[in-house]
């Protein structure tokens, strides 16, 4: 990013819409998602970082995100059954 | 049948890009600054690595238009085009081109098959540190359009003539336009 900010600026945007613009599934599933899609892409870094954003929405229940069988699990019956039916949620 | 109601008619991204115009603005402005913007690879090069990676991606629209595109900024050149997707190991392109094309093919595989090596034989060939980065970001650019178009089942012309007043008009007046 730091190195081609002409690129860098497309998709910070981009980004900054997908996760954090209006929207009816909150910032924290969105993120969610980017950490889940990370992982399975094995890409250590964005599953880290985005992990500890959705973590930070989640009023740090890290356990959703630091735990990668924990959290795949989770993120398994997200995608099958979507976040209703799922037990992700921030703690009340 | 796209998967959710997508405006009729409008073909591949535009569908997606009509549908949700907060994502679609940065998507544009993206594929302009790596297909258009002021580079030393030129928009036709770029354009052939676009198409390369949409069509190991097996995304139809993507392939067909970014195909049109590139033969456009190279004079109606659609034989190179073809050649490169065909095997860009053997196709007429300078080695520095085939180099950054093989980064792209690997990046279209996975980021992490990219290898040390596949970035000495760039840099040997006389790539440049931003075309080494531009030619990662518009594989892996081109690995989300090509899912997003499919992802959604957008609407796939298979009328080749569509393609190629597409690929004039994308060569010409480019990604950031008011309708497209």
């Amino acid at each position: 990013m730091a190195f081609r900010p002409e690129t860098a600026k497309p998709l910070n945007e981009l980004v900054d819409v997908l996760l954090r613009g209006p929207h009816t599934l909150t910032q924290a599933e969105r993120e969610l998602i980017a950490t889940y899609v990370s992982a399975q892409n094995e890409c250590r870094y964005c599953q880290t970082i985005h992990g500890a954003i959705a973590a930070h929405h989640l009023r740090g229940n890290e356990d959703l995100v630091v735990n990668p069988d924990f959290y795949r699990q989770r993120a398994a019956i997200v995608a099958r059954n979507g976040y209703a039916a799922s037990t992700i949620q921030g703690p009340s | 049948m796209p998967h959710i109601s997508l405006p009729e008619g409008l073909p591949g991204i535009t569908s997606g890009f009509a549908f949700r115009p907060e994502t679609a603005k940065p998507m544009r402005e993206l594929a302009e600054v790596l297909l258009r913007g002021a580079n030393t690879l030129t928009s036709g090069e770029r354009e052939m690595i676009a198409t390369l990676v949409s069509d190991r991606n097996a995304c139809h629209f993507c392939q067909a238009s970014h195909r049109a595109a590139a033969a456009h900024h190279l004079g109606g050149n659609y034989e190179l085009v073809d050649a490169v997707t065909r095997d860009f190991q053997s196709a007429p392109v300078s080695p520095k081109l085939r180099a950054l094309m093989a980064i792209a093919a690997k990046v279209q595989e996975g980021g992490r098959q990219v290898a040390a090596s596949d970035i000495e034989r760039a840099r040997a060939a006389g790539a440049t540190d931003v075309e080494i980065h531009d030619a990662v970001l518009i594989a892996a650019a081109f690995c989300m359009f090509n899912r997003y178009v499919d992802g959604l089942a957008t609407f796939t012309p298979h009328d080749e003539q569509a393609y190629d007043q597409m690929g004039q008009r994308m060569a010409s007046e480019g990604y950031v336009r008011r309708n497209a």
